[in-house]
């Protein structure tokens, strides 16, 4: 049985009264079949408050989902190109030789190194895809343009953020104790690597930009013409036929 | 619409007025709408418009309580309890997370005293051993590390009590180097774990200033304080008490003090920034990440600061 709802002008509960859209407003009115006032219905403050509560919820989850995945987009690029700075330094290898051995086989002189760079590079590919479909899916309030500069620029900050952390962190507190902690960060030729790999990730992901953004439009297309369909099903629901 | 007239039934309280006060039947009940008093359904009971202010009531027929129908229909006695439930659940966690703070600080700060007090007591005892005439007999006494020159031989505490702790303290290389440098770590941890804190509390207390907030987020630095200071008490009488002591228990209760309260001081640091930095931080997030279709749904960080709350409708960045 519906919720008791009293017509505040002449008493006649409009419990069982449809509620139709207004002409112009996006809400929907109650008019009282005894004297043609229109009401909207009240929500009682513990059921607002409820609905409220779950869809900041959701808002919530949203945001932690959408964080999760920038910080790990984020975090694999930055691991991948320090890594593979690491090991160009450590096995002597040119960015180039690894990334032939990666691409065909081709021998650069380490064996770890070849066995192991084929699958870093699908793993760095796949990333680097499901980073720029996010972009155009998971940002949509964001200009197309303004997306591969702000992404550069939070992918610049990540790669960076051991050595800012080193700056901020470890020098101080080794400072306080009168020690000297020396910088085990990348060379010069270490950043060129991790330039290198982080442009090839920016370049992947805006690429495939655009397949984001095609799929954020027919995801919004999907929803609108769903919540059209449950639109035109609830009329004609009420209107009998 | 049938209408009738009715007499009330007489209150008791008003005898005089009730001759005077009629009651016109306009309408009936069709849907749920239970009694405030007793739960009972009204459904099906007339709503009467009374005479005075011509208020709609209903009235129910089981306790003869008077329901106006401006009232929003209760929903059952379940709805408020699972609303106080909720309301007591959101305050059980807001207390669990400042006892979770409280402990946080009083096991690091605990850390803090013993790894700080490690080379003081190393001193101590190297001193004490250098003594004339006291080092042998320290050997005597039964121990940890008994014929060795560490921290955890015992020290006769006449020999300590004649002795200036500041000097000797100075003499060790002074507080910053034998007691700070060691348990940086921990107060940065201190910091960092207080500033998550502050952030989550800024935004778990919406309803209370940032200056209201950052005076709340002493409980549980208060609560540790409180735990720290009867360990310091305790370890300071058992000294006093005592005619011999482990050189580590001695400078335990010369820099206990001052690192707990430096400990403390870290935390609370790191909380008071994050309270100040806490909403601006998760309405830049939510603006960055958050469609507007969701962003709507968290307009309480803008509003809790009297800013407007963002566009519901589609708005670009930048």
């Amino acid at each position: 049985m519906p919720i008791s709802h009293i017509c505040l002008n002449c008493g006649v509960d409009l419990a069982r009264v449809r509620s139709t859209p207004h002409p112009t407003l996006a809400i929907n009115a109650v008019v009282c079949p005894e004297c043609g006032v229109a009401a909207v219905r009240r929500k009682h403050p513990l059921i607002r408050d409820s609905r409220r509560f779950l869809r900041a919820r959701r808002a919530i989850w949203t945001l932690v989902g959408q964080f999760t995945l920038l910080a790990g987009f984020l975090t694999f690029a930055a691991a991948i190109a320090h890594a593979t700075a690491r090991w160009t330094y450590d096995e002597q290898v040119s960015l180039r030789a690894l990334a032939l051995a990666a691409v065909a086989a081709e021998p650069s002189g380490s064996r770890r190194v070849d066995s192991e760079a084929p699958y870093v590079l699908i793993f760095f590919a796949v990333a680097s895809v499901a980073a720029g479909i996010w972009l155009g899916i998971g940002l949509p309030h964001w200009r197309v343009i303004t997306r591969p500069p702000a992404y550069a620029a939070a992918l610049a900050l990540a790669a960076l953020t051991p050595v800012l952390a080193w700056a901020f962190f470890v020098v101080p507190v080794h400072a306080i104790a009168g020690r000297t902690y020396h910088y085990t960060g990348p060379t010069a030729s270490g950043w060129l690597t991790v330039a290198a790999v982080l442009l090839a990730s920016f370049v992947i992901s805006t690429l495939t930009l655009p397949i984001g953004i095609g799929m954020q439009r027919m995801l919004d297309a999907h929803r609108r013409s769903r919540r059209r369909r449950a639109i035109s099903k609830t009329r004609i629901a009420r209107s009998g036929g | 619409m049938t209408e009738q007239t009715h007499t009330s039934p007489a209150p008791a309280t008003a005898p005089a007025d009730t001759a005077a006060h009629t009651e016109t039947r306009v309408s009936t009940i069709i849907g749920d709408r239970l009694c405030v008093g007793c739960g009972f359904n009204l459904t099906g009971q007339p709503v009467l418009k009374e005479s005075v202010y011509s208020l709609l009531i209903a009235r129910c027929p089981e306790c003869g309580i008077v329901a106006p129908m401006q009232e929003y229909p209760i929903l059952g006695k379940w709805a408020a309890r699972w609303a106080s439930l909720a309301a007591a659940g959101w305050l059980v966690v807001i207390l669990a997370g400042a006892f979770a703070l409280s402990m946080y600080t009083f096991a690091v700060s605990m850390a803090a005293s013993e790894v700080g007090s490690e080379r003081f007591g190393d001193y101590i005892a190297s001193a004490y051993a250098a003594t004339p005439g006291a080092g042998p007999s320290s050997q005597n006494i039964t121990g940890f590390g008994v014929g060795m020159m560490n921290r955890f031989n015992a020290v006769d505490l006449d020999w300590w009590r004649a002795e200036s702790a500041a000097d000797h303290l100075r003499q060790a290389g002074g507080f910053r180097h034998i007691a700070a440098a060691p348990v940086t770590g921990f107060w940065i941890s201190l910091l960092a774990v207080g500033l998550s804190g502050g952030v989550i509390g800024s935004v778990a207390m919406l309803h209370a200033t940032r200056r209201r907030a950052a005076i709340l987020m002493l409980l549980p630095v208060l609560v540790a304080v409180a735990i720290q200071t009867s360990i310091h008490v305790t370890r300071s009488t058992d000294l006093a008490a005592a005619t011999y002591e482990s050189a580590h228990s001695i400078a335990r209760v010369e820099l206990g003090a001052i690192l707990f309260a430096l400990s403390d001081m870290w935390m609370y640091a790191g909380m008071i920034v994050g309270v100040f930095i806490g909403r601006p931080a998760a309405r830049w997030l939510v603006r960055t990440l958050l469609p507007p279709r969701h962003m709507s749904a968290l307009g309480f960080l803008w509003i809790a600061d009297g800013k407007p709350p963002p566009a519901t409708r589609r708005t670009q960045i930048p």
